[in-house]
């Protein structure tokens, strides 16, 4: 159609329609009227021609377009304002009445398109005076204001939007202009200070602040507006009941399209609680850095976080060498859990702990009494870890551990050999009355003799006080019975068995020697020998030994016995046992029994009673 | 049980020695052989070969487990005696060997060490 080959009359613009109906419209108006509309035709807004009764006679082609209609016969001579919804139609009325009486009508509706588009129209209506004399027609402009009429409507919405997001956020919300004057706040900010914004304009925040900050908190501030600088600062406001909270807060330059600053934006946080448990937190780090107790916090993954001066006393580690390390291999964990069953049995149970054996720094073995426990962190977790040092504990337990062995050890020795007592004793009774006699009178000298060694905690014995247990010194005996000699001590095994000698000798001197009768006499004289060997032997490379004499005097018609009863047998067996050697013999006027035995000397290196290496060693100082 | 063997035993304590070597001659043990230390054991194996033997572990001064190895090499059996309940200070190469605990009956020992007796005799 544009390329419409028909000549037109002169000074008329073509229309873009070369309907017949349309190109009749235009050759009936006047030259002049036919100019102006020609370029209200071309005009993009939507110009139609009414006459006086408001149908419509024309419609420019970009009007069709707008009112998204085909064919303009369907509109034609049709009223206008049936085009309207129905609340509108006043206002068609009023304006097409104004321009009728050569006034301007205008109005803002809203009304759908030939296709059903919604759109908003603003409308201009004038008349048209063909011959200057009276109105003979109606111009009605209608302009699309669809677009225009949703960015208002958005700005409108954005509007009470941002009132809406501006008082209901957590945080104080304000804004200041270049000079950092601060004209508007959101309701919160009203709210927790109970003031109002006539207070507040400019630099009336000043009022809610700490005298203490108020300086420092404007210096920043200005300084950061006049350099357009981004302004962040924590300090306290006062609210409305008087108490101060601190705020961590911020502002922002936003700019114009040329970069220039517009305005700032401001917003306050309460940080108060943050900041009272950071606090509590830092004194916890406080209190768990100072603590004696060795505690760490290691991530799986990432090692040691946190490394106490109990950690550093204990496992020897400063904080620089453990942290990022794997503590598990650091301190050679040993004597329990893998470090992944370690691990796993804390993720499932959210704890765990156990006795677990480290490695200092300087190679010692630490016992620790260890507690792991899973802190999560956000998605990360961590283990908290403390160790106490059981150390000494499971010394005192290994100490009595093997106490106890020994102590076991010794009674059941000692059982043993009250067996083997019992079973010869039997052996060599004619009757039950001198069995219960003779082993009674062993176990009893046994007794004794373990009391004199209980007495110096199983050192060693006083020979004295041996012999003493053994022999009867009763007053009835008088001086028959003599015992002498220098103080001189026995290990144990050597003072026992010397005790069974001395009780079977005393038994057969009470029997069948010295006491047996009225007038015999026993002497008992111990001495120090040197320079005697094992086969009795001058050797000047021995060491110093005790020996005892038992002798017999005044003792009629001695005579061997038949067999050897248990104490003689005992007594001569004595002498093949280390470290002891016997002689007995029969006299004329009594039995004379010499034993040689080795003293326990204070200085020298004696062999303990227990198995060396078993034992908790012997007391000293009990001389 | 023991009839005819040859038995040596080694114990520091001269009371139980006694007492096991009249048991042993009791039970028809041929020969008794009793020591007080481990050195005395050994210098007595050089001239004396023993069917089997009972060896006290602690001795008055050191242990038995010298002479123990010395039987082992020897292939002669052997059983402990102690009066320790707790074996597991023994070295691995005497697991095998039976302890008798003290203190111990005279059929236990007799028992003890006939199965010893037996047992490498069954091997051998």
């Amino acid at each position: 159609m544009t390329n419409d080959s028909r000549h037109h009359p002169p000074g008329k613009v073509p229309a873009q329609s070369h309907d017949p109906k349309e190109t009749d419209v235009w050759d009936a108006l006047p030259l002049g009227a036919s100019l102006g509309l020609n370029l209200l035709a071309a005009s993009p807004d939507c110009v139609k021609l009414l006459d006086l009764d408001g149908n419509i006679q024309f419609m420019n082609q970009n009007g069709l377009a707008l009112v998204e209609v085909d064919d303009f016969r369907d509109m034609q001579g049709k009223p206008w304002v049936d085009l309207w919804p129905a609340e509108y139609e006043q206002f068609v009325q009023t304006a097409m009445d104004e321009a009728k009486a050569s006034r301007v009508g205008r109005f803002t509706a809203f009304a759908f398109t030939g296709k059903g588009t919604p759109k908003w129209w603003d409308v201009v209506v004038s008349g048209i005076k063909y011959d200057g004399e009276a109105v003979s027609g109606l111009l009605a402009v209608s302009r699309d204001v669809t677009r225009q009429k949703q960015i208002e409507d958005s700005f409108r919405i954005g509007e009470q939007r941002f009132r809406a997001l501006a008082d209901n956020i957590a945080q104080f919300a304000w804004m200041a202009d270049t000079t950092g004057y601060l004209y508007w706040y959101n309701q919160r900010w009203f709210d927790y200070t109970g003031t109002d914004l006539s207070e507040m304009a400019g630099s009336g925040w000043k009022k809610v602040h700490h005298p203490a900050h108020v300086d420092r908190v404007n210096a920043k501030f200005q300084n950061c507006i006049d350099n357009g600088l981004v302004w962040e600062d924590t300090f306290p406001l006062r609210g409305a009941d008087g108490n101060y909270r601190w705020f961590l807060s911020r502002a922002m330059p936003i700019r114009d399209d040329n970069g220039n600053v517009a305005l700032w934006c401001g917003t306050n946080t309460d940080i108060t609680e943050q900041r009272k448990a950071s606090q509590r937190l830092s004194q916890l780090a406080r209190l768990i850095e100072l603590s004696h107790e060795a505690i760490l916090v290691w991530d799986p993954e990432d090692g040691v976080l946190l490394w106490n001066r109990g950690c550093v006393e204990m496992f020897g580690y400063t904080e620089g060498e453990a942290l990022n390390s794997d503590s598990y291999k650091l301190l050679q964990t040993s004597n329990t859990l893998s470090r992944e069953e370690m691990l796993a049995a804390v993720e499932a149970g959210g704890q765990w702990s156990g006795e677990v054996l480290r490695r200092a720094k300087d190679g010692s073995e630490v016992w620790t009494d260890c507690r792991l426990e899973l802190i999560r962190v956000g998605d990360n977790r961590v283990v908290l870890e403390t160790n106490r040092d059981v150390s000494e504990r499971r010394r005192a337990d290994t100490v009595r551990n093997v106490l106890i062995a020994e102590l076991n050890h010794r009674v059941k020795n000692t059982l043993a050999i009250v067996q083997s007592l019992a079973t010869q004793t039997a052996r060599t009774s004619a009757s039950m009355d001198e069995f219960v006699q003779s082993f009674t009178g062993r176990i009893q000298s046994l007794s004794m003799a373990h009391n004199v060694l209980t007495d110096t905690n199983w050192s060693n014995a006083s020979v004295y006080d041996l012999v003493k247990s053994q022999v009867d010194m009763s007053a009835a005996l008088g001086d028959r019975v003599t015992i002498g000699g220098p103080e001189a001590f026995l290990a144990p095994q050597p003072a026992l068995q010397l005790t069974l000698i001395l009780h079977e000798l005393a038994t057969n001197a009470v029997e069948h020697g010295a006491l047996s009768g009225s007038n015999g006499r026993v002497s008992v004289t111990w001495e120090m020998v040197s320079n005697v060997s094992d086969a009795g032997l001058v050797d000047a490379a021995a060491s110093p030994r005790l020996r005892i004499v038992w002798r017999e005097t005044e003792v009629g018609g001695v005579v061997a016995p038949p067999r050897k009863g248990f104490g003689l047998n005992l007594i001569e067996r004595s002498g093949h046992l280390p470290h002891i050697k016997t002689r007995f013999e029969f006299h004329d006027d009594g039995i004379c029994c010499e034993i040689i035995t080795n003293l326990d000397l204070p200085t020298a290196s004696n062999q303990p009673f227990f198995n060396p290496g078993k034992s908790a060693g012997r007391a000293s100082g009990s001389l | 049980m023991l009839n005819g063997l040859k038995i040596l035993v080694l114990e520091d304590n001269l009371v139980i020695a006694m007492d096991v070597e009249l048991l042993l001659q009791d039970c028809g043990a041929d020969v008794v052989e009793t020591v007080s230390t481990a050195s005395a054991a050994l210098a007595k194996l050089a001239d004396f070969s023993p069917d089997v033997a009972v060896l006290d572990i602690n001795l008055d001064s050191g242990t038995s487990l010298p002479v123990a190895e010395a039987l082992l090499e020897r292939g002669i059996p052997f059983i402990f005696a102690t009066g320790y309940s707790d074996p597991s200070m023994l070295p691995e190469a005497f697991a095998h060997i039976d302890i008798l605990p003290k203190p111990f009956e005279a059929s236990a020992l007799e028992r003890a060490l006939s199965e010893a007796f037996q047992r490498r005799k069954a091997q051998s």
